[in-house]
């Protein structure tokens, strides 16, 4: 157990590394929006594009060759010594810092409301399958998946941001943090954010569910005489919690950086998401590492978690015996 | 490791990790097993030589040599227009897009179609546990409806022309006319001609992605179970590394560099979906290896390719199925999205890239992307509705008593 | 979005944009010939100063968005709309140009002309650096030009270098006065962007970072750029109308009213600089979705905001909003690629106009820019004093536009390898001419002309591809070339020859400045061997001489001649489809009063604008 603990950290790191070589293999692919406009602009006015060109990179510290400048900064990962952002001329640690929160606020309500509707959905749907209920509680899951979410986060905020004046059109970070005013920003971002995650919970309740349904020691509940709803929540329900734990991290961090960032550009919240990817764009290295070393660590971490969470619930895996 | 016991993943929610009734009866039933066992010896390099040219397999065969003949006629005609086609310019304009579109429907013609064509009883069988499902048929009927329109009603509508001073007209019911009876786009263009076109597109990304994706997966997720060892080990890890990667910035950066070309979007959705899928199917494969009938096989002396190729893809063809099935509308959404960050190729109509147009007047003219998007919604939601019903249907395991 | 649309236009270009107003200024909005009846709508609407009685009252807030973060916050550094916004509510800079191109003053009181070789500027008194820097006198200027502009090295990475490439000297005659000496003489150098609009940093704050550098700190002039003290602005004192409150990154910029500004109730326009600024607060918010922005400005949530072309009629209908359509020298246009790499016809003169006749440049401007745009005949817009009427050739508007007639000039000018065959243009190959058409994507105007564009030239025969890329995307594969030692540049030689990486041939959607008020930096676009002639221009006429003649004239009446000249051979050569001029939209609460009438200049006095009541909350 414990050699294998270590072989899957060792590969975690290994991981890691690939990944961000991968990613500062395309960054130093990649046109520097920046400097691309100001050598145009340049290079218009009768100026010289390249000399402007280098001034910009000298500016980043991107001068050296593309070897020095990866060692430079696989160095700096691997001590935790991430740099100041280009864009934002602060450290990349306190950029990040900021960010979280206001993903946070948003991430984690969705996927609380998101785990308990789709859990509950996904029981029900198990055991009242193909009833009219049972489409009707599908289809509140499967709606979220199925609409554009941009599209429908726009509209949420013209109906009842701007029509019906029921909610802020746009995030605003400066009401107080502890308020119900809050709230009421937190609404429609929440509202997406849930929507769209309330499918892969259900669905995983459901699967869940139906395989417990049927399982020996269910029919022994019955038997015994308890009521429907007891079966369901305690022998139906909390079998399927334990693995659904672990599997949260991998979902938030998906969220996050999928639809988090559609969701943070429409309301103008300052997340992670978002604030990842204008640093992709802006090719602001040292935060974009910094940015895709944090999720691909943790994923990679929760993975890990994950299967030793099973070994330990199931007796009948075993990690020493080797491959098949 | 042992059987699924490192499955992270959420294919737990596809397979469950009890290995239970499903016998070698395998329900795809495509492939009569070759190694029922007689204790004569059999003569592998003759079945394995002659790749069992029945005359379903010749007629699959032949049709992919015409149409690849065809395709390579068209490339050579086109190929005297255009001479250089450098690497850096992947110049594959939207007919490539068709060609593969073409490949992955004759591909699923010989896959789904003919196999259970050819298995009455089975197909029956089938459509008897889909047919529980209502709201599933329903989708079907949807799914077929919205598949043959997008085929044909091109050809009908024509391509939407833009009318530059028409401007914005509501559709009927909202002041507009027959006319136009889902109104118009800013320049004048037909939303209905818009819808109808973005139907195949949509379409098209869908089908031709899942169907490089699903390849992609299958073939690293059969080698890896049935394989095992060094290989299964090496090929996790890169699974791994293809989800933990931030697919949907790597998707949007490499759009971002190399344009919104369809069919670039295509390959590179694609290529960045495949990870869960090759879990699910190597979890899948891994039970099915540990069978009798495998186990005959081997015993019997046949070779890992053969046992991968006849028995073991053949018996997780049910979870590919349902995962094609289900990815699908993901990424008919994901170009949408792509669509939205202004990266879609403003030579094609899609829904997606008709709704992400839409948007920016939605206040002004919230027809031009809700009618569209209304197609599409509907569209994924019957896709998802199908998905479902069909693992519960194709997976024996999910048999449900219904309590009563 | 992350896109690179206008946010990204630096200080220099947004500084010489809009410096064009000189003559004709007024006649260009009572003209009534003009289709846009649209951009008039809105801007009836209390643009006119001294039309809205009221005290000017101090509102709590002023609350505008843009799309995207500011990259830098140092003078130095500044390249972009959005830093520029910032540093322009700490720093006023030297001086600005007013609606007639004339000399405002800001920090320079005024200036003195000695011959067009040499200009004395005079400092207010009032200037006061922040912390205990003391006084800004002609020592900071003179001591900027020496160790910033003049240094050996660009060790501060001042992009603005090349602005001052004619300045001899800079000396200081007082305290308050300093005299910068030309090289040559130069009647317009005020209103170039050397001096015009530019901020410094105290000598006291640089000097020590200076001396860093010169012992052998190569990251000093970073360090000081990147410092708390410069990116805080605690060295603005009282040079700006407000001082620096937080940033919250992707987030927004607040800043509160500087109760010091130095222009307060002073000359020129005292009145309406009385109590300047009249907002407390000054917030910038960053909202990068359009929709979002725009739902903002229309529940009240934004004082102001800029509005995108196509949607400015639902704007101008709304009785809460202003919408302001300023008209800017920067002309769209669709480039024809004559290099290798390019379709070989289109090096034919007659090839490029029988393309650009078969446009229709007004259906542009009135269909997909709303009447937001002027249709454009040359590299000038036609208020531009060194623009003349009769020397134009026009094509794509009216009568010029005419595409049966484009189709025999094709036919006329293309070899005998090409013909038609029904609608279709065939090549030599006998297959349809096929041209791909580039273009940035960011907004619809963009695409929305793009599929015009393919379509017209459908009318022809012609079969387009188009292919949208983000702005910096489209530079680097379209329009960059690789020279001999292995720059990436803009024009790297015979067009034979040189190519950029993909191959293309037509790019829409790229607006260049025409520099109205010196034409002459027009040459590297359109001489055979500029810096900008990516798209391998080779004129008939020998227009390097005719620029420099031109540029050397010492009288306004021969330079008008000369640039008039210019400007009709190139309407008549057509190496790039001119397109458009198209306007900058501006959308404010109704509430807020103008102080300026509208013209390229528009906003030099943003910093007077009022409101008749609280706009938020």
């Amino acid at each position: 157990m414990a050699r294998y603990v270590c072989w899957r950290l060792l590969w975690a790191v290994v991981a890691t590394c690939f990944v961000l070589t991968v990613t500062f293999g395309i960054l130093s692919a990649s046109p520097n929006p920046e400097a691309s406009q100001a050598a145009w602009e340049a290079a218009q006015s009768g100026g010289d594009p390249t000399e402007t060109r280098e001034i910009l990179e000298q500016r980043r510290g991107e001068t050296g060759s593309i070897a020095e400048q990866y060692v430079d900064y696989m160095v700096s990962m691997a001590t935790f010594d991430w740099g100041e952002s280009f864009t934002y001329n602060e450290p990349v640690t306190t950029v990040i810092a900021d960010a979280w929160v206001y993903s946070a606020i948003t991430v984690i309500p969705a996927t609380v409301l998101a785990v308990v509707l789709g859990f509950a959905i996904g029981l029900y749907s198990a055991t009242h399958q193909y009833t009219k209920t049972d489409y009707a509680a599908t289809f509140v899951a499967f709606f979220g998946i199925s609409i554009p979410n941009f599209w429908f986060a726009i509209v949420l905020v013209l109906v009842f941001g701007e029509l019906l004046g029921l909610t802020p059109i746009s995030y605003d970070s400066e009401v107080p943090f502890w308020s119900l005013a809050h709230l009421s920003y937190l609404v429609l971002p929440i509202t997406v954010l849930a929507t769209s995650a309330i499918a892969s919970e259900m669905r995983y309740a459901r699967a869940e569910a139906l395989e417990y349904v049927g399982a020996a020691w269910i029919k022994t509940a019955r038997a015994k005489g308890i009521s429907e709803l007891q079966v369901t929540v305690r022998h139906v329900f909390r079998p399927a919690l334990v693995p659904l734990i672990t599997i949260l991290i991998a979902d938030v961090v998906g969220i996050i950086f999928a639809t988090a960032y559609i969701v943070e550009v429409i309301f103008g919240i300052p997340g992670l998401g978002y604030v990842s990817y204008q640093a992709l764009v802006r090719m602001d290295t040292p935060l974009v590492l910094a940015t895709t070393l944090i999720p691909v660590f943790l994923t990679i971490v929760a993975n890990l978690c994950q299967d030793v969470a099973y070994t330990m619930l199931d007796p009948r895996i075993d990690y020493e015996g080797g491959s098949r | 490791m042992t059987r699924n016991g490192t499955e992270t993943d959420r294919s737990r929610e596809f397979d469950g990790d009890s290995v239970s009734e499903s016998g070698s009866d395998s329900p795809s039933g495509a492939a009569p097993d070759p190694a029922t066992p007689t204790f004569d010896t059999v003569d592998w390099t003759e079945y394995e030589g002659s790749r069992r040219l029945t005359r379903r397999n010749l007629a699959a065969v032949c049709s992919l040599c015409l149409y690849a003949a065809l395709w390579a006629s068209d490339r050579v005609v086109r190929s005297s227009h255009e001479p250089l086609l450098g690497l850096s310019r992947l110049d594959l304009t939207p007919t490539n897009v068709d060609w593969l579109f073409g490949l992955t429907l004759l591909a699923g013609f010989w896959a789904v179609v003919v196999p259970l064509w050819a298995n009455p009883r089975l197909t029956r069988y089938y459509w008897r546990r889909i047919g529980r499902n209502r709201v599933a048929v329903a989708s079907l009927a949807f799914l077929a409806a919205v598949f043959v329109v997008g085929l044909v009603g091109p050809f009908v509508l024509g391509y939407p022309q833009a009318r530059w001073d028409l401007g914005h007209v509501p559709p009927v019911g909202f002041g507009g006319s027959w006319a136009h009876p889902f109104g118009t786009t800013r320049n004048g263009e037909d939303v209905l001609a818009i819808t109808v076109v973005g139907m195949r597109v949509s379409m098209q990304v869908g089908l031709v992605a899942t169907a490089i994706s699903i390849g992609l997966s299958t073939v690293v997720g059969t080698t890896a179970a049935f394989v095992g060892g060094r290989v299964d080990d090496v090929l996790m890890r890169v699974v791994d590394l293809v989800m933990t990667f931030p697919s949907f910035f790597l998707v949007l950066f490499l759009v971002y560099v190399y344009g919104g070309n369809l069919f670039v979007l295509i390959l590179i959705l694609a290529v960045t979906t495949w990870g869960g899928q090759a879990r699910l199917i190597r979890s899948e494969a891994l039970q099915r290896s540990t069978e009798t009938y495998i186990t005959a096989a081997e015993a019997a002396g046949a070779s890992r390719w053969f046992v991968i190729r006849r028995h073991v893809v053949p018996n997780v063809s049910n979870t590919i199925i349902t995962a094609a099935t289900l990815s699908i509308p993901v990424l008919i959404l994901y170009e949408a999205v792509v669509a939205f960050l202004s990266f879609g190729d403003p030579g094609v109509w899609s829904w997606g890239r008709i709704i992400a147009d839409g948007q920016t007047e939605l206040a002004t003219a919230w027809w031009v992307s809700t009618i569209p998007g209304i197609f599409l919604f509907l569209t994924v939601l019957a896709f998802n509705f199908l998905g479902d019903a069909l693992r519960d249907a194709l997976d024996p395991r999910h048999e449900v008593n219904r309590p009563r | 979005m992350p896109s690179v649309g206008p946010s990204h236009l630096s200080r220099r270009t947004i500084l010489a944009a809009t410096s064009g107003g000189i003559a004709g200024i007024a006649g260009c909005f009572t003209d009534d010939d003009s289709s846009g009846d649209g951009d008039e709508d809105g801007s009836d609407n209390g643009t006119e100063p001294g039309e809205v009685d009221g005290d000017r009252a101090i509102r709590s807030e002023w609350i505008q968005a843009v799309p995207s973060e500011a990259s830098n916050l140092s003078p130095y550094w500044v390249s972009d709309y959005a830093s520029s916004l910032r540093i322009g509510l700490h720093l006023d800079g030297t001086y600005t140009l007013d609606e007639n191109g004339d000399f405002y003053s800001l920090w320079v009181d005024d200036y003195e002309n000695r011959g067009d070789e040499a200009y004395a500027f005079t400092l207010r008194d009032t200037l006061e650096w922040g912390r205990d820097y003391g006084a800004m006198t002609a020592d900071d200027w003179v001591w900027f030009y020496h160790n910033v502009i003049d240094a050996e090295e660009n060790w501060i990475g001042y992009l603005g270098r090349t602005d001052w490439s004619s300045v001899e000297s800079v000396e200081a005659e007082d305290r308050r006065t300093f005299v910068v000496e030309l090289e040559e003489p130069d009647p317009l150098f005020v209103k170039r962007p050397a001096m015009w609009g530019t901020s410094i940093l105290p000598r006291a704050l640089t000097e020590p970072y200076y001396e860093d550098w010169q012992d052998g700190d190569e990251s000093a002039g970073e360090a000081l750029n990147v410092s708390d003290e410069v990116v805080e602005f605690q060295y603005a004192g009282n040079l700006g109308p407000y001082g620096f409150e937080r940033r919250e990154i992707e987030d927004r910029y607040v800043a509160t009213r500087n109760d010091d500004y130095y222009r307060r109730g002073t000359e020129p326009d005292a009145d309406d600089w009385a109590d300047a600024p009249y907002f407390e607060r000054y917030v910038i918010r960053i909202l990068p979705t359009q929709s979002t922005r725009l739902a903002e400005l229309r529940s009240g949530g934004l004082t102001y905001t800029e509005l995108p072309a196509d949607q400015t009629q639902s704007f101008a209908d709304d009785d809460g909003i202003t919408v302001v359509s300023v008209p800017t020298p920067y002309n769209r246009i669709v480039v024809y690629n004559q290099r290798a790499n390019g379709w070989e016809p289109l090096r034919n003169r007659g090839v490029r106009q029988a393309l650009s006749m078969a446009i229709d440049k007004t259906t542009v401007v009135d269909d997909i820019f709303d009447g937001n745009a002027k249709v454009a005949h040359t590299f000038q817009p036609t208020y531009s004093e060194f623009y003349d009427d009769s020397r134009v050739t026009p094509f794509g508007e009216g009568e010029s536009y005419d595409p049966g007639q484009a189709r025999s000039l094709l036919t006329e000018e293309l070899s005998s390898e090409y013909g038609y065959d029904g609608d279709a243009l065939l090549g030599p190959d006998g297959e349809q001419v096929q041209l791909d058409l580039v273009y940035q994507t960011g907004e619809t105007v963009y695409e929305d002309t793009g599929r015009y564009i393919a379509d017209a030239l459908g009318e022809l025969g012609i079969a387009v591809d188009q292919r949208a890329t983000p702005a910096d995307v489209l530079f680097q594969r379209y329009a960059q070339q690789e020279d001999d030692s292995g720059n990436a540049v803009y024009n790297a030689g015979d067009r034979d020859e040189y190519t950029s990486s993909d191959d293309w041939d037509l790019m829409w959607s790229i607006s260049l400045n025409t520099y109205p008020n010196s034409p002459g930096s027009n040459a590297p676009v359109f001489t055979e061997t500029g810096s900008f002639n990516f798209f391998g221009y080779v004129p008939e006429d020998d227009l390097e001489e005719l620029f420099s003649d031109a540029i050397a004239a010492n009288d306004l009446e021969t330079q008008r001649e000369s640039f008039a000249e210019i400007f009709g051979i190139l309407s008549r050569d057509q190496p790039l489809n001119f397109m458009v001029f198209d306007n900058r939209i501006h959308g404010y609460r109704q509430e807020v009063v103008h102080t300026e009438s509208i013209s390229p200049s528009w906003g030099y006095k943003d910093q007077t604008f009022w409101a008749t009541e609280e706009l938020h909350e």
